[in-house]
């Protein structure tokens, strides 16, 4: 409750519901013709076709553009299948790369890539957001829609303030990212190329889509032992895995003093997972030649920092992920499949989820009945949708891998590794990307696109319903374990 | 007797960890002597203390082969093992689960007992005696079928000790065989009879005394328990699903089962999704399986079998329990219900947490272990899993082990066999006073 008064000041507010609702019957036949009311229309329909359809249809476009004979670098060319690849791989702001982006595509073909990453990465961060908050009531999205449609240009106006408060915040801190890197590439390349690269890795990076312009498949690698490289993306990648709901929660602390229980456990988890990381990170690599054996301490330390957040779930990289120790590489696994909190641009089954889990673990394990975050308690649907995106995620991860292992004739680490980076649409790659099969891209490209969008309409889809129970089963027993 | 019974009162897993622990030590050192071997050579310590661990803990992982390693004595030790850790693991998770089906608690019931009943103690040793009985007649009846069968390959006193041997060994889901090279029952992958017999005997060892014993009551009673209809529907889904699976990654195989018949193909495909829940007879070579039916099968090990048997695993109730909660989320249900029958939320709960931390238990020793040993990930994940789901399959990694590699398994194989059952019993109606509750809050999922 509290949390929705920072945006607002209420157009959601239940008294403007009320008051809506009471003027319902006086407003009903006036017409609606304009553009964004028809879309909206559509859209509480149902959001989740409204998602899927808008998403489907710019990868679309997308990859018809980066067909084009001018978005490739001269001598190069580019397959349909590669091309769906590499939109679906940027509107999902994966970062998985058939081809190298720096040295395969023109300058047009880059622009494609950044506004396909700008519009997936924006677009999702706003849908998630609009989803989240409507989740935080009872009423359902058709029902308040229905309201807002119909009656109130006041409320419609606040999802459009809601939408231009997520842009802004977005450009500003991609803004600010650009202006960092581009200093910094000032010290090697003309200023126009510099800032070209600062543009382009801000937003990839913030996006957490992972994309890079360096060539050669390299990603940061050239930056292992920049200090400045590296904390920048760290932070881009961190402002852009927290998701809007905590930026704005931080915005608002100065004034407010209090946090909201989603912040404090977002917040906490990235920290515990971010910190924890790369302390496991640090220990497991600490006497590999191939990726640490190079480095001085600090260097280390920050290798272990960014590779503790990339996994959630950027996709950028100083390390070699095929030279990692197979334990790294299964951490990193995990960290992948946990990925970034709700309403961001991160992938994966999201920290609070991850929270609830060992939340109702610890519950479990105590004997005691309620699931406990900070003192709050959580509602037993909250718990089982946790459970419930938990498996279905495994579930998905899992089948992939199967077949994925059936299709391409590659180490298991390396295809278990594929599939959870396409999941959880980080980036990552032990090196398969380029060597997929043609069954194995549309798997992987399958993957990243249900990685993106499952998640999200099935958290969705399990809270609107609202279900009449007529009759109730007696209870039975089973053994458990 | 009382004063066991009092020990008991107080503290039944602890009973159960310590008894386990001494008879693995007491095994280990039977092994050692000079006489266990065939070579007369005492064998190392930490290898004697392997095979015990494997032998009481119904494993079957093995770092030494059983039937060529082994003197006609050790051979017995590690039978009289098995036999001790299956029966006993049986009875006491029966005896767990028979009072968890209440809502008064072991220590309230067993003070009960002792204070002022002697017919409840008896019914407990009758409950004991019964578990007894059916695992002895259904493994007479496999070891006579056995017997039948080895004595076409062998003279009459091998082919009964062969029949015994593997009789036992299978229905308490050990996997320890004495064909020798380690090669399991490959030799008689065609062959019908020892196929459906090791079959027979692997599923009803892993549906559990409680099953059974429903089972055996069925035309007296005419209904199944929840629980029977819960384990059985399951158990069934699953052998037939696994059949289907593994037929089809396999079916093309040149090194599994290319060679084979259809009928071959087919005997074995069922073969193999029998066996890792959770006995660990093989008669196809585990390592040279497609990486994707080896990765079907480290989940069905971690699967495993049914509550109250003698196989590991999460248990097919637990698997079951999660997903009639997907179903129950999917369809928008507040109630989880399998067959009609509401379960608890707090049964739910103990299955979520059951799994959650029997998957944090098997992916921390996968990443220890693969910084100890320097293998294949898919060979160590196959490995972690058979160790902790009691099953004994391996795709040849055992054999190389380091010592630290060794040790984690032991310790696998262990808290793999205790873990689960003394975790449910721990989560067991536990009677708090709620004095307050916290204000709900809500955060946003996924």
């Amino acid at each position: 409750m509290s949390f929705f008064c920072n945006f607002g000041k209420s157009k959601f507010s239940r008294r403007s519901i009320l008051r809506n609702a009471m003027s319902f019957r006086t407003l009903i036949s006036i017409e609606v013709t304009d553009l964004p009311q028809k879309a909206l229309r559509w859209f509480y329909a149902s959001p989740s076709r409204f998602l899927v359809c808008g998403f489907v249809a710019i990868i679309a476009a997308g990859a018809a553009l980066l067909k084009l004979p001018f978005s490739v670098a001269e001598g190069q060319s580019l397959s349909w299948l590669d091309a769906w690849f590499t939109s679906v791989s940027a509107m999902c702001v994966t970062g998985l790369v058939v081809v190298d982006t720096g040295t395969h595509f023109s300058i047009f073909g880059h622009w494609v890539i950044l506004t396909l990453i700008q519009v997936g990465g924006l677009g999702f961060m706003t849908m998630g957001t609009l989803f989240a908050l409507f989740l935080r009531r009872r009423v359902s999205l058709r029902e308040r829609l229905v309201l807002q449609e119909s009656l109130n240009q006041q409320s419609l106006e606040g999802i459009v303030r809601l939408v231009r408060k997520v842009i802004f915040y977005a450009l500003t801190i991609e803004a600010a990212g650009s202006l960092m890197y581009t200093l910094r590439f000032m010290t090697e390349m003309s200023f126009g190329r510099a800032l070209y690269f600062g543009i382009f890795h801000g937003v990839s990076i913030f996006n957490n889509a992972g994309f890079d312009l360096f060539g050669d498949f390299r990603s940061m690698s050239d930056y292992a032992s920049d200090p400045f490289m590296n904390i920048v993306s760290i932070l881009l990648i961190l402002c852009g895995s927290l998701g809007f709901v905590v930026l704005a929660d931080l915005v608002e602390l100065p004034r407010r003093r209090r946090l909201t229980l989603h912040s404090k456990v977002v917040l906490t988890m990235s920290a515990l997972l971010f910190v924890g990381g790369a302390a496991v990170i640090f220990i497991f690599e600490y006497t590999n030649g191939k990726t640490f054996g190079r480095l001085n301490f600090g260097d280390q330390l920050l290798a272990a920092f960014l590779h503790s957040a990339t996994p959630r779930s950027a996709g950028v990289s100083t390390l070699n992920m095929y030279d990692l120790r197979q334990a790294t590489q299964f951490f990193i696994v995990w960290l992948m499949f946990i990925g970034a909190s709700p309403g961001s641009t991160g992938g994966g089954i999201k920290t609070t989820s991850f929270a609830v889990l060992l939340a109702a673990v610890y519950a479990v394990m105590r004997g005691k009945p309620d699931v406990v975050l900070f003192r709050y308690r959580l509602e037993q649907g909250q718990v089982y949708k946790a459970i419930m995106i938990t498996f279905f995620s495994l579930a998905t991860v899992v089948t992939a891998t199967m077949i994925l292992s059936v299709t391409e004739n590659a180490p298991f680490m390396s295809v278990l590794f594929e599939a959870t980076s396409a999941f959880a649409t980080v980036g990552l790659s032990m090196g398969l990307t380029t060597e997929l099969s043609p069954a194995g891209k549309i798997l992987i490209m399958l993957l990243m696109f249900i990685g993106r969008i499952g998640p999200y309409t099935l958290s969705f889809a399990l809270s609107v319903r609202e279900d009449r129970m007529l009759y109730r089963y007696a209870e039975g027993k089973i053994i458990i374990g | 007797m009382k004063v066991a019974a009092k020990w008991l009162t107080a503290s039944p897993p602890r009973l159960l960890v310590l008894g386990f622990a001494f008879i693995i030590l007491v095994g280990s050192q039977l092994l050692r002597l000079p006489a266990a071997s065939a070579s007369g050579e005492p064998m190392p310590w930490l290898d004697a203390l392997f095979t015990a661990t494997s032998a009481v803990c119904v494993t079957g992982l093995v770092v030494v082969d059983t039937g060529t390693h082994f003197s006609l004595f050790g051979q017995i030790v590690i039978l009289i093992l098995i036999q001790i850790g299956g029966l006993g693991f049986m009875t006491m998770a029966t005896l767990f689960a028979f009072v968890l089906k209440r809502r008064i608690s072991l220590k309230e019931r067993l003070i009960l007992q002792e204070a002022l009943n002697q017919s409840s103690i008896e019914g407990i040793v009758r409950l004991v005696r019964r578990v007894v009985l059916f695992a002895l007649v259904i493994e007479a009846i496999g070891a006579l079928l056995f017997t039948v069968r080895f004595l076409f390959d062998m003279s009459p006193g091998r082919a009964v000790f062969f029949g015994v041997f593997h009789a036992v060994s299978f229905f308490n889901n050990a996997g320890f065989d004495v064909m020798g090279d380690f090669r399991s029952l490959t030799e008689y992958v065609g062959d019908p009879l020892v196929n459906i017999v090791t079959m027979l005997l692997i599923v009803t060892g892993g549906i559990g005394f409680i099953v059974l014993s429903d089972l055996a009551d069925f035309r007296k009673n005419r209904r199944l328990s929840l629980h029977s209809k819960v384990v059985l529907s399951m158990t069934g889904f699953l052998i037939v699903f696994g059949a289907l699976v593994i037929l089809v990654f396999e079916f093309t195989n040149p090194n599994t089962m290319g060679p084979l018949s259809l009928g071959e193909k087919i005997l074995s495909a069922f073969m193999q999704s029998v066996s890792p829940r959770t006995a660990g007879v093989n008669t196809l070579d585990i390592a040279s399986l497609r990486q994707s039916t080896q990765f079907f099968i480290v989940l069905y090990m971690f699967i495993g079998a049914s509550p109250g048997s003698t196989g590991g695993g999460i248990k097919t109730t637990t698997f079951a329990a999660l997903l009639g909660a997907v179903r129950a989320m999917i369809r928008g249900r507040q109630d989880v219900t399998l067959f009609k029958y509401r379960l608890a939320q707090e049964r739910v709960y103990k299955a979520l947490t059951v799994t959650l931390l029997s998957l944090a238990l098997v992916l921390a020793a996968t990443m220890i272990l693969a910084t100890t040993e320097d293998h294949h990930f898919l060979m160590i994940l196959f490995e972690a899993a058979s160790a902790f789901g009691t099953v004994g399959l391996s795709m040849g990694l055992t054999l190389q082990l380091s010592v630290a590699g060794k040790i984690i398994m032991i310790l696998m194989m262990f808290i793999g066999r205790l873990g689960p059952l003394t975790l449910g019993y721990a989560l067991g109606p536990k009677k708090e006073r709620v004095l307050y509750r916290h204000a709900e809050g809500k955060i946003i999922i996924g």
